[in-house]
């Protein structure tokens, strides 16, 4: 099923992983962050829910690409305990998940103001993080992201500005600042880095996408506030494959939009969702779904499509996982080269 | 500025909107009240002065609306400043009824309160038309199970009943047990289409469908008119009605003006006040039945200046009218389910009235229960001088001078909190009361707590149920 071509790429549908799921196991619930590790698992942090507060919805899973679950670590703090003394390894409002080369996961809360450590097995190792607009404090970070050498981006969103550290948690630089100049942000959210080690920021409300050198530099930006093709309603996330192709999620816009490395447009996305596998168990265990979804009117139309996509990651093989967080599943598409680039036979 | 004018404001803010802090009484009060009368009545012309966009990044369910709606709605009814556009929800959220408990689905629920919000001041007969096709009221009512030729009449009968004309006035029946048949004929084929299930992927909207093939295309007799009728003439013939300008006026004065007798005894229980009734219902037919109009009339008419403290809060009135006051959540946070228990505990729930009937107001609100949960609820709040509000409660009486007097206490307490006015003998025991303590220094640690403590006197009393 090929939902864009435009040449000399096609994005081809491949499944669909994922089902809601507000307490644990096979599934997430209002997921915000995708990573993977080194042995291509995926990362997903579910954000979870306000209410009701009796749901421990909150928490990382890991599972293959094939649907299959390795595990999950992290849990919901009741919101009267979420403050500096949340136990380790708790979120409210976490945002944003990485992994290190040694495979410890990272995960930001933009509430605790924290980064909190699990280590291969899951397990919490630790945390830092200090509320603050100094160096090294920060204010409700967004996306994380490591570099080659193991130092941490964060997008300090509310600060507006973009922080690194050692992956201890020692402060090493920061750039950027309130505004919609180069080099500037309004509350930014998402983060990658290339393999040159060259940064890319979703601005978020500047509706734009911005690219750094590694020390900060600004390279280019591209977008504007709309819907057309190369327009942004409230990016949130980005990442960019081992070709330098560049993938946003364009939130509000409920698509996924595709560039070339010099911000060029390709494509836009905007979802060819299917029966996951652990969606098709769960409906599998009522037959009152079977028989909804048999007489649902215009299921395959509506389901298909993003709802809220808001964070993509891509992968050495060219997959690309698009992450719902309104229909906690993520939709995994193929980057193809077609073989015919055009013109006359 | 005179205090009679802020005085007048606080009426107005707290009827047609949830209360305001003291500085904006003062402001739309300096702009005149019946421009602050226009400004409420025009939403479309001002901003709400809401950052939805950063709520919702906090707040990432309102994403598509799947989940968290109740925390929307009040989220709006907090922060926004388009009062009465909110409050217009209330009003007709109470009135044209739909509830979670069976349709179990918040995003089509927010899509009907969306439309509550677009069409809550516009034409009467537009909004009818927009509940008779909303997909969480087809269902609600069952209209989804009426056949052409198997009619299921709960849609038709509450339309009428409930709606639009109400059972009856001056004690004539305004329709017939064949009119509700008929009308319910006229609207065979307005449904939905089967949704798509709430696993594994969550809730989507449900969506109206018109299906010809199943509305009953046979002449209908309905109120004295015949003809083939559909829906949309249906609506037609309910809103030339007498009935229905009653309905609505009646309505209007019960939410807005002074508790009413309850819906149900309508029938035989003349208005409260015929001559203010009178008018709106002269209104509502001068305007087209426009609703905006209506609401001027009233807002502008002695019997709604006069009517100050006639009216008994309810709970969601009275959550977010404490939250306003104090100047609590204004952004967001975590912790926001609380608010909800509250307002249920105290009789209310958003997206949840206990019948399609709406709730039952006025005293009806106030059992042994609720008004223990009520004035806990509000003195826990303005006693609490960590908030923005009580903070600039204090430091305005702390401004008026290096002391105070008990009586200046209990007064500025009063004012400050929107003028409230009180019993003779309940104003004599709060100055009482503050005697103990005499002639307050305003510069010391303790003043803010003292005040907290007036406060919280005060909105124990008999009078601050009323608005």
């Amino acid at each position: 099923m090929v939902t864009t071509e435009i040449a000399p790429i096609t994005f081809q549908y491949s499944h669909t992983i994922g089902r809601q799921e507000n307490r644990s196991g096979s599934g997430f619930f209002y997921p915000v962050a995708i990573t993977r590790d080194a042995d291509n698992r995926l990362y997903v942090l579910s954000r979870g829910s306000e209410t009701p507060a009796f749901f421990p919805c909150k928490r990382v899973t890991v599972f293959t690409v094939d649907e299959e679950l390795v595990r999950e670590f992290g849990q919901k703090v009741p919101p009267e305990e979420a403050d500096d003394s949340a136990p380790a390894g708790t979120f409210m409002w976490p945002t944003a998940v990485a992994v290190d080369s040694a495979g410890n996961a990272y995960v930001a809360d933009e509430w605790l103001n924290r980064i909190t450590i699990f280590d291969r097995e899951g397990e919490c190792v630790g945390k830092w993080g200090t509320l603050g607009d100094g160096d090294g404090e920060f204010n409700r970070p967004a996306g994380l992201a490591f570099d080659a050498a193991d130092n941490l981006y964060l997008v300090d969103s509310a600060n507006h500005r973009v922080q690194v550290f050692t992956k201890e948690g020692k402060f090493l630089s920061q750039w950027g600042g309130q505004g919609d100049g180069e080099g500037e942000f309004s509350y930014p959210w998402g983060i990658e880095i290339d393999r040159h080690g060259d940064v890319y920021v979703a601005d978020w409300r500047n509706d734009r996408i911005q690219k750094f050198a590694p020390d900060g530099r600004f390279l280019m930006q591209f977008g504007a506030s709309g819907q057309g093709d190369g327009e942004f309603y409230r990016p949130t996330g980005v990442a960019v494959d081992p070709e330098g192709i560049i993938y946003v999620t364009d939130f509000k816009n409920d698509r996924l939009q595709v560039f070339d490395a010099e911000g060029g447009f390709i494509a836009k996305l905007t979802g060819e969702a299917t029966l996951s596998k652990w969606g098709r168990e769960r409906v599998q265990l009522d037959p009152t779904i079977v028989r909804g979804r048999e007489l649902a009117q215009g299921l395959q139309e509506r389901e298909k499509l993003f709802h809220g996509p808001i964070a993509v990651e891509v992968d050495d093989a060219g997959r690309v996982f698009v992450v719902e967080c309104s229909r906690q599943r993520l939709q995994v598409f193929r980057k193809q080269k077609a073989l015919f680039g055009g013109g006359p036979l | 500025m005179a205090d009679n004018d802020i005085a007048l404001m606080a009426h107005l803010m707290r009827r047609a909107g949830f209360g305001a802090q003291y500085e904006e009484l003062e402001a739309r009060a300096a702009r005149g009240y019946e421009t602050a009368v226009e400004e409420l009545l025009h939403p479309e012309d001002h901003s709400n002065g809401m950052d939805l966009d950063l709520a919702e990044r906090c707040f990432i369910e309102w994403n598509h609306f799947i989940r968290c709606v109740p925390e929307y709605i009040a989220w709006r009814m907090i922060n926004s400043r388009n009062q009465l556009e909110e409050k217009m929800v209330l009003f007709w959220h109470g009135i044209l009824c739909t509830a979670d408990s069976k349709t179990q689905s918040y995003v089509t629920s927010q899509a009907e309160l969306d439309m509550l919000r677009r069409r809550g001041m516009g034409n009467f007969r537009d909004l009818l038309l927009e509940i008779s096709r909303d997909p969480a009221m087809v269902y609600f009512l069952d209209n989804c199970l009426s056949h052409k030729d198997a009619i299921n009449e709960n849609y038709g009968r509450e339309l009428l009943e409930l709606f639009s004309m109400g059972v009856g006035m001056d004690g004539e029946f305004n329709y017939t047990e064949d009119d509700v048949k008929e009308c319910a004929r006229a609207f065979t084929g307005w449904t939905i289409a089967n949704g798509i299930p709430g696993q594994p992927y969550g809730r989507y909207s449900a969506q109206f469908v018109y299906n010809p093939e199943d509305h009953d295309e046979g002449e209908k007799t309905f109120l004295g008119h015949t003809g083939n009728f559909n829906g949309e003439d249906i609506i037609d013939i309910i809103c030339q009605q007498p009935a229905t300008a009653r309905f609505i006026s009646r309505h209007l004065y019960s939410f807005f003006v002074a508790d009413e007798a309850q819906v149900p005894s309508w029938m035989n229980t003349p208005p409260r006040d015929p001559d203010t009734i009178k008018l709106l219902e002269e209104e509502y037919f001068r305007s087209g039945y426009d609703i905006r109009s209506m609401l001027r009339v009233l807002f502008n008419s002695d019997a709604f200046k006069d009517a100050r403290f006639s009216r008994i809060k309810g709970p969601i009135e009275t959550v977010i009218g404490t939250l306003r006051l104090v100047g609590d959540w204004n952004t967001p946070k975590p912790g926001f389910e609380s608010i909800f228990d509250e307002m249920k505990h105290m009789g209310q729930e958003i997206l949840n009235p206990p019948s399609v009937e709406g709730w039952h107001t006025g005293k009806e609100w106030i059992d042994g229960g609720t008004l223990v949960r009520r004035i806990n609820f509000i003195a826990d709040y303005v006693g609490d001088v960590s908030y923005p509000g009580i903070q600039d409660i204090v430091q305005k009486l702390a401004a008026e001078g290096p002391t105070i007097s008990p009586e200046g206490l209990v007064e500025g307490c009063l004012r400050l909190l929107g003028h409230y006015e009180l019993a003779d003998e309940t104003h004599q025991m709060l100055v009482e009361h503050a005697r103990k303590s005499g002639e307050l220094p305003t510069n010391t640690r303790e003043f803010p707590d003292q005040v907290g403590n007036m406060l919280q006197m005060i909105v124990a009393t008999k009078e601050y149920l009323y608005a």
